[in-house]
C-alpha cells in the first residue's frame, strides 16, 4: 500500500489523474481517492489537518499500515534560495516543525536524483527572518490570496506562499565546516510535513516515509493560480512515481515472515491435541516458525507427525509434554 | 501496480548526523574529510536520530547512517558476566563507536539497539580522562571494540590509531581490539605493542557465508592476521560463537586445520572458545527484526536471562571445540566460556 497525502485538492488532482485513482467514501470527512495498492487522502492544510488525516486513514482497519506499506507526502512549497528553478523536486531529509523546533528526520536510505531538503513546517504562512542559533522566528499571516481560476483560495488555505529567511547561526559564531555553509540554503518551507511525519510515526518506520515538496515560489508574496500547483505537481508526479514504486515492490518483498491461517489452525489444532500449557504453546510456534524458515514449509511433517503419534487427545498434560519433546526433537 | 525498475540502497555513510556540539572538534572534521561526497546532516542529540522507537534494524542494516556525537556519563563499563575476561581482574569494557558495519544474523548489537546506524562519539580525550583517573588506582584491561568492529572502521574513523597511541604511553592499560575485519591497510599503520591485543574472531566457512553477511571470508581474515603476526602484534584468536549445525564439527575442525596452516600456532597469544548464547531480552528483538533467520530462531532452551543449546550439547560441542585447538595451542593459552 502506497498512502499519498496532499494537502490541496490541486495538489492532489495531476496524482489522481496519473495513477487514475477513484474517489472513495470520505474517512472522517477526509476526500479519499483509491485503485490498488495507491490510496491519496486529501488533509487540508496545516500540520494539523495533516497529522489529523494520517492518523485516520492510518486507524482504519481497512488502510492499516504494515511494514511494506510507504506513506508519501507531496505538495508545493516555498524557498528563499533562488538556485533552485520553480518546479525543482525537493526529498525532506530533515523536518522542523516551526511550532515546536521540534526536528523528524525520515531514514534516507534508499538511492535517488532528487535534491534533499529540509523542510520548515510552520502553522501559518510566514514572512520575516528566524536567526537559528535561537531559532527566533517572526511570523506573521499573511493575508495574500491565490487564485484557483476565478475561485480565491485564502492564503492560509494554501500550502505553498510562504516567505522566511533562515540564518542558521549568529553571524558572530565561525563556521569551519563548509557542509554547513551549504546546508543552510537548502530549506523549502510548508505547512504540512512536520504534522505528517508525527502522525505516521505510529504506524510507520522511519525509511517508510517520503515528503516531495515542489517549489512554487520564493516567499515574495507572488500569487499562485490553481493551474500553476496542477502543472508544478503534474511535471513531478512521473518522476515520484518512477522512485516510490519500486521502493514499495522491495519493501513489500521483505515483509516479515507470518502464518498463514491454514498454519495457524494447525498450530492450535497441534497444541489442543497434545494438551499443551501458554507456554509450551509459545514454544511450539517457535519450533514451527524456525521449521518453516529451515524447510519452507512445517504443515506437511507435522500433519504426518501427528497422524503417526496423535490418534486422540492426550490424556493429560503430561502425555502432550512427551509427545511435544518427541515433536522437538523430530523437528530440529 | 508493480515496477519494472529495481529499488537500489544508498551507500553505507551516504548521510551523515553531525551534532551540533562536536561540529568543530578535530575528529569531526577528520572524519568528515573522508566523506566528501555524503550528505551532512546536523542534529541536537545522537538520540534523537539513533533511540526512536519503532525502527528497522534490518532495513537501516542496508544503508546505515553514521552519526557524530558527544559521549556524556559513563565512558567505562565492568565487564559483563556473559563476556571472557581472559583471567584479568579489571576488565572493562568501553563504547566510543555503537553499531557495526558487518552485518551478522547472531549479533546481540541488533537486540540492544533499535537502530542500526552507527553512533560514533568523537570525544576520545573525554575516555581518555577517565582511564587515566582509573589507572592510578589499579592497572586495566579494557575492550575497545565491543560494540561495534573498530578495525574495520579504521579508514574512515582513525580510532585504533589514536587508541593504540594512548596504550602505547599507559604500561598498566592493555587494550583487546576485536575485529572480524581484514583490514591489511590498517595494521601497517598501527604499531604494536605488548599491551595491545588484536583479537580476530573467526567461523568456519559455512557460518561466514551463510550468517556473517558482510564479512570478509576466512582466508582473508587469515592473512591479515598473519600480517599483524609479523608485525609483532599480539594475536587472540576467537571462536566464539560456535554455532550448532548438524555438521558443525568437521567445518570446525577444517576451520582450525586451515587457521594453523595459515599462521604459526606459536605466535597466538590465546585463543576462546564459547558457544553461542544470548540474553532473553536480546533475543527477544533479534526475533522481532529478523524474522527469516534460522539461527534467531532455534528453539534455544532458557535459563537465567540467558538463551542457549541446552547444557549438555552446550558442553559436548565446548569440549569437542577444546580437544581440536589442543591439537594446536597448550591448554594453558586457551579460554573457554562455560
Ligand atoms: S562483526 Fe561483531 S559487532 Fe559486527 S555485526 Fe558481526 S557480531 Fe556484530
Amino acid at each position: 500500500m502506497i498512502t499519498i497525502f496532499t494537502a490541496l485538492y490541486c495538489e492532489a488532482e495531476p496524482i489522481i489523474q496519473y495513477f487514475d485513482l477513484k474517489r472513495q467514501d470520505d474517512i472522517n470527512g477526509f476526500q479519499l481517492f483509491s485503485r490498488d495498492p495507491i490510496h491519496l487522502l486529501i488533509t487540508g492544510v496545516g500540520s494539523i489537518n495533516a497529522a489529523i488525516g494520517v492518523t485516520s486513514l492510518c486507524s482504519s482497519s481497512l488502510y492499516a499500515p504494515d511494514f511494506g506499506d510507504i506513506i508519501v507526502n507531496i505538495g508545493i512549497c516555498g524557498t528563499k534560495n533562488l538556485s533552485l528553478g520553480k518546479g525543482s523536486l525537493l526529498l525532506g531529509k530533515k523536518i522542523i516543525d516551526l511550532s515546536t523546533y521540534r526536528a523528524y528526520y525520515p531514514d534516507m536510505i534508499f538511492e535517488h536524483e532528487f535534491t534533499e531538503s529540509t523542510i520548515l513546517t510552520s502553522p501559518v504562512p510566514v514572512t520575516g527572518s528566524v536567526n537559528n542559533s535561537a531559532i527566533v522566528h517572526s511570523l506573521h499571516t499573511e493575508h495574500s490570496s491565490i487564485y484557483a481560476g476565478s475561485t480565491e483560495i485564502s492564503m492560509t488555505e494554501c500550502a505553498g506562499l510562504r516567505t522566511q529567511s533562515f540564518i542558521h547561526k549568529d553571524n558572530t559564531n565561525t563556521i569551519s565546516n563548509e557542509w554547513l555553509s551549504d546546508a543552510i540554503n537548502l530549506f523549502a518551507t510548508d505547512m504540512e510535513a512536520s504534522g505528517i511525519f508525527h502522525a505516521a510515526k505510529l504506524f510507520y518506520q522511519p525509511h517508510q516515509m517520503f515528503f516531495f515538496k515542489v517549489v512554487s515560489d520564493y516567499q515574495d508574496g507572488e500569487k499562485l493560480r490553481k493551474q500553476d500547483v496542477l502543472s508544478l505537481i503534474s511535471d513531478n508526479i512521473g518522476q515520484i512515481a518512477k522512485w516510490i514504486l519500486p521502493i514499495h515492490d522491495e519493501l513489500q518483498s521483505r515483509k516479515p515472515m507470518v502464518f498463514s491461517e491454514q498454519e495457524k489452525a494447525l498450530l492450535n489444532r497441534t497444541a489442543e491435541s497434545l494438551r499443551l500449557t501458554v507456554s509450551m504453546q509459545f514454544q511450539l510456534k517457535g519450533l514451527l516458525h524456525y521449521y518453516k524458515i529451515k524447510n519452507g514449509d512445517f504443515t506437511r511433517d507435522l500433519e504426518q507427525f501427528l497422524k503417526e503419534n496423535i490418534k486422540q487427545t492426550c490424556k493429560n498434560k503430561n502425555e502432550g509434554k512427551k509427545y511435544f519433546e518427541k515433536l522437538r526433537k523430530s523437528f530440529l | 501496480m508493480k515496477s519494472l525498475e529495481k529499488a537500489s540502497y544508498n551507500a553505507a555513510f551516504s548521510h551523515i548526523y553531525v551534532e551540533k556540539e562536536i561540529i568543530d572538534h578535530p575528529n569531526t572534521i577528520e572524519i568528515l574529510s573522508r566523506f566528501p561526497k555524503a550528505v551532512k546532516i546536523e542534529i541536537s542529540r545522537y538520540n534523537e536520530i539513533f533511540s526512536r522507537s519503532n525502527q528497522s534494524f534490518i532495513i537501516q542494516k542496508k544503508s546505515p547512517a553514521l552519526i557524530l556525537a558527544k559521549k556524556y556519563g559513563k565512558f567505562l563499563f565492568e565487564g559483563a558476566p556473559v563476556c571472557q575476561d581472559f583471567g584479568n581482574e579489571h576488565f572493562y569494557y568501553t563504547t566510543c563507536v555503537m553499531n557495526c558495519i558487518y552485518d551478522c544474523e547472531y549479533c546481540f548489537l541488533q537486540g540492544m539497539y533499535d537502530s542500526a546506524n552507527i553512533v560514533v562519539f568523537v570525544n576520545l580525550e573525554d575516555y581518555f580522562a577517565e582511564i587515566e583517573k582509573l589507572l592510578a588506582i589499579h592497572p586495566m584491561y579494557l575492550s575497545i571494540s565491543y560494540d561495534t568492529d573498530l578495525l574495520s572502521l579504521e579508514q574512515k574513523l582513525g580510532f585504533a590509531q589514536k587508541w593504540c597511541r594512548f596504550t602505547k604511553a599507559h604500561s598498566d592499560l592493555t587494550i583487546e581490539i576485536r575485529t572480524k575485519s581484514a583490514n591489511n591497510k590498517a595494521i601497517e599503520v598501527l604499531t604494536p605493542s605488548k599491551n595491545i591485543i588484536l583479537a580476530w574472531t573467526l567461523s568456519s566457512e559455512t557460518v561466514q557465508e551463510a550468517y556473517e553477511h558482510k564479512t570478509p571470508p576466512l582466508m582473508q581474515r587469515l592473512s591479515c592476521i598473519k600480517k599483524a603476526l609479523e608485525k609483532g602484534f599480539q594475536v587472540r584468536i576467537c571462536f566464539d560463537p560456535i554455532l550448532y549445525s548438524k555438521d558443525w564439527l568437521s567445518s570446525f575442525e577444517e576451520m582450525v586445520e586451515k587457521t594453523f596452516t595459515e599462521i604459526p600456532a606459536t605466535k597466538i597469544h590465546d585463543a576462546s572458545i564459547g558457544v553461542f548464547r544470548i540474553s532473553r531480552d536480546y533475543l527477544k528483538r533479534m526475533r522481532k527484526n529478523r524474522t527469516d533467520s534460522v539461527i534467531v530462531h532455534y528453539p534455544y532452551e532458557y535459563d537465567n536471562g540467558v538463551y542457549h543449546y541446552g547444557s549438555h550439547l552446550s558442553h559436548l560441542m565446548t569440549s569437542s571445540a577444546c580437544d581440536i585447538l589442543k591439537k594446536y595451542i597448550p591448554d594453558e593459552k586457551i579460554f573457554v566460556w562455560n
